[in-house]
């Protein structure tokens, strides 16, 4: 399908406003500290004011005593271990022996009263035998006696090193005309969300818990909980409520919420606990200090001859999802652009910082900027346009790359061309005044991940759909809208396929106990995943409903060519696609004849009925109807080590030509004008789209310029609001988005991923327009006045 | 983070407020006065200690507003008077623009509607080992402002280093501000420019139980004034430098004058006079290289120190020669 053929649908293609979005503009959407549980008691946490401690005593004889002071828990009431990945569970609730950031959680006051507990806290003594600690990668890479993690059995502090070579990349450099390496460095990064994460318990019958809290993936949450309090499943139930915004900080399970509910079991009360933006900074699970070492070898007609990165990744005191953040910080960089020498290694190193973890671009935003920095080099070295080389060397439709990614859909040759025209490029690149420039970028990412983190053969996606005599469609789904309008989406598959305005839809989500099991919100896998799983349910309805409406008008039903889709259809599969008989998986169409539209349903033969007429007779064999779809990705990949890292059902691209300004007086950087080109298959929901570029720019724009943790002695000098600095409005530049569409045939309507997937290339096309503005190449992120003006003066010393 | 417990106070007149003020010294109670409250209550929660009363002025009646005096043709603001009234008063505009253009640099739009002059002129000293919460404090040990032994900048130093922010001091400064400035027994008026004193803690010349009142700006042969902040966005933050250029040509013994703030724990003035030098070009070159001479930043901020150093030349250079006409 093309962005042509989506004119003839009625909600997709369309910018409709994400459902929920009155709420909050006026303030009535309940957030999870909004909820109001009957006498609940407040938590506060007692944390870590060193980076690495043994914990030789703490006594809480006192605060247990405080007024109102309803128990006080530490790090034995909760034992277990959890991490979000099953290969690394490593972390606990509380600190138990040891201390390994500061921030980290250590004892756990409930209390009637905020004042109540926060005046508890002061009286829990800890009696600490300082360690030395590791605070950054050199000191985590060197031997020791005492690693951070010694059931890993290393004499280091490296938590993963993963490696992978494809091709021989030291032939591919030897047959390059120009070979370039450097050294780049980038700054942990925090998500800066704006809810702070916030977690309420209610307890029923002493020990059945419904666990409000603002999460990404309630389904992690609730296995997390009922492993880690050793209490069954169906005790608990997990629902997330409006949630305001997460960027990947918030799909982990994390300490408040084992907290709270042990909390809830021991005490048989409510509990109520909510970070403040201090500890959400502490709590963190932002994007890894990272450092790169990269070579790229170039020849303007072969392409890229080679690339091959070296990453350290400064990961923190625990695991997180830092084995999938290690290979992500290769396997990325296969794309947008044919490579078949190709070689990476990256190490994970564990440190006395807080926890670092997934964050939007999850693991392939630095490298990116690495790789695409390298490759501007080497245009303005062999004197060639870095956009027209780029052109040459995209990856192409229905296509495997090295290491064995299923390319099924591309148009970022269409969408680079387009915004090289709207932008002006042939009549900027490299001849604009002093302190104006223009750069070009690209890059590419999953629409969710086709391995699951859990390995099972469960469908990554179930939806459920019911509909009664109201004429109400309800639609069930475990996926998160966190913002980024996921039930939106759902919703709009559901209009679409029924042929219902989207009042007549609602969405039931992120609840454990009421809707089918989602992975959640998290590598950009919603509108795929959970969207094809919604999708196909509402074409299992469609067809209940066609066989009334047959009934009703006394003709024959369709005749389906093939009646065990959709439930069946992307089960199937193997490893090694024939691009040539079709993909594993083509979208099922709905193939009845029938047209659904504006609350009538109308046959081949054009005899129209009315759509609640239709559903009352349907109901007369089934009662309330419903239906199920599923989606679960189709097998692909190869079999070398770590093959299932970032293999994905379909990758979106994205190009970017930006323009700055730089103040050679100063070296402040303005990004002016960028322009954008995502190929997300069809747009859905042009609105959202663009508002997931726009926030993906925004997001770059202060990784690239200002923001960035900084650390003294293992403690962040800089966690709050004011001194992290994300971008205000005054430094967003004006935007112009251009969607080349690609027909991608396993995608919902032709849809792939749009939240992600933008970050990575926004940021070396940026650095790339400073050196067309001033000549000077930076190489560490962010990119401040003083760096930019140091480099200039260096770079005028050496003309003198 | 949570407020401390205080006693709250919203007097209505300056009476009423020394009559408090009296009755709380009896009991030997401790006080904070405030204003829009911006500064204050943000560091109280910060600190997580609050001293026993709380007395809001924002509603003592004549503080807010601005008022012409014909008579020795100044201007007279109210100490509680808002930045966001400030930025859109029409007799600011008309008669010191560079106050309204000023105040609109402050902070962000919502804390302007809060935040009063008197509390920007007020403002308390910043520093990354000050403004931290208590759990960090106690990572990184204490520092003179917040009861430790010794800086954490300067080892050696027995006052504290932390930086001077208010954005308004350096072009009221220029333009030759007074402050009246009221207590239950007293009322004195002090140029602005010997109010402030180089120590972060000690930080300038009110007593406890005075009140600022109202800021009085002379408006005849004010000078030529220009002020520019470097900052990392262009709101919400603090002044990293502010630099304060003020020209008076017209006087007989024309002067330049350079007010920074963001990196000492005072306002850092410095005076040149146009006889002294060969000519303006000198005079401009001068002033550049003693902007950048004076100031002693230190390590507390997101620009390193060097930066901020050749910032200060650049700005006084660029701004002195525009407001000359000598570029
Ligand atoms: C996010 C953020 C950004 C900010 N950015 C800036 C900035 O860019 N530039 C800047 O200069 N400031 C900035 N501020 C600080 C502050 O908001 C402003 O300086 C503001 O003008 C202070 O005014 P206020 O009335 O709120 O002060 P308050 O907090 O009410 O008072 C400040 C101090 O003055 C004392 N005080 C107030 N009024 C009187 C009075 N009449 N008599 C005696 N004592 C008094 C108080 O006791 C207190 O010590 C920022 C604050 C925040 C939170």
């Amino acid at each position: 399908m093309s962005l042509q053929d989506s004119k003839r649908y009625q909600t997709i293609g369309k910018p409709i406003p994400m459902l929920g979005a009155r709420d909050k503009l006026t303030g009535t959407a309940r957030f999870t500290d909004d909820i109001r549980l009957s006498r609940p008691l407040f938590v506060k946490i007692l944390r870590s004011p060193y980076p690495s401690a043994h914990l030789k005593s703490i006594d809480i004889s006192k605060a247990k005593k405080s007024k109102g002071v309803k128990a006080v828990i530490t790090g034995k009431d909760i034992p277990n271990s959890f991490g979000v990945l099953p290969i690394s569970k490593d972390e606990c609730a509380m600190a138990t022996g040891k201390v390994r950031y500061v921030g980290e959680p250590i004892a756990a006051v409930a209390a009637e009263s905020l004042r109540d507990a926060v005046a508890a806290l002061r009286l829990i003594k800890v009696k600490y035998e300082v360690l030395k600690p590791v605070l950054n990668i050199a000191q985590g890479l060197k031997k020791t006696k005492n690693p951070i993690h010694p059931e890993l059995k290393r004499e280091d502090n490296i938590h993963k090193s993963a490696h992978q070579s494809f091709g021989d990349p030291d032939k591919g450099f030897d047959g390059a005309k120009v070979v370039i390496e450097r050294d780049f460095s980038f700054l942990s990064l925090s998500h800066g969300f704006t809810e702070p994460h916030s977690v309420q318990v209610e307890i029923k019958d002493d020990d059945e818990l419904t666990v409000y809290s603002a999460t990404q993936v309630p389904h992690y949450v609730h296995l997390a909980l009922s492993e880690v309090l050793e209490i069954p499943l169906h005790k608990i139930r997990v629902i997330k409520p409006y949630l305001g915004g997460g960027f990947g900080g918030k799909s982990d399970p994390f300490p408040h919420e084992m907290i709270a509910a042990r909390l809830a079991l021991m005490t048989r009360r409510n509990i109520r606990l909510t970070l403040e933006r201090e500890e959400v900074f502490f709590t963190h699970h932002g994007r890894h200090e990272t450092q790169v070492k990269m070579k790229l070898g170039l020849d303007p007609g072969k392409g890229i001859t080679a690339l091959d990165g070296k990453m350290l990744i400064d990961g923190g005191a625990y695991g997180s999802f830092g084995i999938v953040t290690s290979y992500y910080n290769g396997v990325l960089l296969q794309g947008p652009y044919k490579i078949a020498n190709f070689r990476f290694d990256c190490d994970r190193i564990y440190t006395n910082k807080p926890v670092c973890g997934a964050m939007r671009g999850h693991g392939g935003v630095n490298p990116r900027f690495a790789s695409e920095s390298l490759l501007d080099m080497a245009c303005h070295e062999l004197k060639i346009d870095p956009c027209e080389f780029r052109l040459e060397h995209f990856l192409e439709k229905n296509s495997l790359t090295a290491n064995q990614f299923r390319i099924t859909s591309v148009s970022i040759k269409k969408g680079l061309e387009k915004a090289m025209t709207k932008s002006g490029w042939k009549k900027k690149h490299r001849q604009l005044p002093y302190g104006k420039g223009i750069g070009v970028a690209c890059g590419f990412f999953i629409s969710g991940s086709a391995l699951p983190i859990h390995w099972n053969k469960i469908p990554q996606s179930t939806a459920r759909l019911t509909l009664d005599e109201s004429g109400l469609a309800v639609i069930y789904s475990g996926a998160s809208d966190i913002g980024q309008g996921s039930d939106t989406v759902l919703a709009q598959m559901v209009a679409e396929v029924l042929g219902l305005p989207m009042g007549m839809i609602k969405v039931v989500s992120a609840d454990t106990a009421l809707c089918p099991t989602d992975m959640g919100s998290y590598s950009s896998r919603v509108t795929f995943m959970a969207g094809n799983a919604a999708r196909n349910a509402s074409i299992q309805m469609r067809r209940t409903l066609v066989k009334a409406a047959c009934q009703l008008l006394k003709i024959d039903e369709p005749p389906y060519p093939d009646p065990g889709k959709p439930m069946s259809f992307f089960r199937q599969g193997q490893r090694k696609p024939d691009f040539k008989k079709g993909f594993l998986g083509a979208n099922p169409d709905y193939e009845d004849g029938f047209s659904f539209s504006e609350k009538k349903i109308i046959s081949p033969a054009n005899e129209e009925l009315d759509y609640l007429e239709v559903v009352k007779k349907a109901m007369e064999e089934n009662g309330t109807l419903q239906a199920k779809g599923c989606y679960l990705s189709p097998k692909m990949g190869g079999t070398h080590k770590g093959a299932g890292a970032g293999l994905s059902p379909s990758y979106s691209f994205t190009a970017f030509i930006t323009e700055v300004d730089v103040n050679p007086l100063t070296g402040k950087v303005k990004v002016e004008k960028v322009t954008c080109a995502h190929d997300c298959g069809v747009p859905l929901n042009p609105l959202a789209v663009e508002g997931q570029l726009e926030g993906s720019i925004h997001m770059g724009l202060g990784q690239v310029l200002m923001e960035g943790l900084r650390y003294e002695h293992g403690v962040q000098q800089n966690a709050s609001f004011l001194e992290y600095k994300i971008p205000s409005p005054f430094e967003q530049p004006e935007i112009e988005i251009i969607l080349p569409d690609s027909d991608e045939q396993e995608g919902p309507f032709g849809a792939k991923e749009v939240g992600e997937g933008a970050l990575a290339p926004f940021n070396p096309s940026v650095a790339n327009a400073i050196f067309d503005a001033v000549a000077v190449r930076l190489f560490d992120l962010p990119i401040t006045p003083d760096k930019v003006l140091d480099a200039i003066h260096k770079n005028n010393q050496k003309k003198d | 983070m949570l407020l401390s417990s205080f006693d709250y106070h919203r007097p209505t007149s300056l009476d009423e407020l020394f009559d408090l003020i009296g009755l709380i010294k009896s009991q030997n109670e401790s006080f904070s006065l405030y204003g829009g409250g911006t500064d204050l209550i943000a560091n109280l929660k910060l600190s997580g200690e609050s001293p026993d009363n709380l007395i809001s002025c924002s509603r003592i009646e004549g503080l807010a507003g601005v008022r012409h005096d014909p008579n020795n043709n100044s201007l007279f603001i109210g100490a509680m008077t808002r930045l966001a009234d400030l930025c859109e008063d029409r007799q600011v505009i008309k008669k010191c623009p560079v106050i309204a253009l000023t105040a609109k640099k402050i902070a962000s739009p919502q804390i302007r509607f809060l935040a009063t002059l008197g509390g920007n002129l007020l403002v308390n000293t910043r520093c990354v080992y000050f403004n931290q919460t208590e759990l960090k404090r106690d990572s990184l040990g204490s520092c003179l402002k917040t009861g430790g032994g010794s800086c954490r900048l300067v080892k050696s130093a027995d006052t504290c280093k932390a930086r001077f922010v208010s954005d308004l001091a350096p072009v009221l400064i220029l333009l030759g501000a007074k402050l009246h400035l009221k207590s239950a027994d007293e009322e004195r008026t002090l140029m602005l420019e010997e109010f402030y004193r180089p120590d972060g803690i000690q930080k300038n010349h009110l007593t406890l139980g005075e009140i600022l009142s109202f800021i009085e700006i002379p408006l005849d042969q004010p000078p030529k004034i220009l002020y520019e902040k470097l900052r990392v966005r262009d709101a919400v933050d603090f002044a990293s430098l502010g630099v304060g250029v003020g020209w008076n040509g017209k006087k007989m013994s024309a002067a330049l004058e350079t007010i920074l703030i963001g990196t000492d724990p005072a306002p850092v003035v410095a005076r040149f006079y146009l006889k002294d030098f060969k000519d303006i070009k000198e005079m401009i070159e001068h002033a550049s290289n003693q902007a950048s001479a004076l100031l002693s930043p230190l390590k507390q901020d997101f620009f390193p120190v060097g930066y901020r150093k050749k910032m200060a030349r650049q700005l006084v250079e660029k701004m002195a020669r525009e407001l000359t006409g000598k570029p």
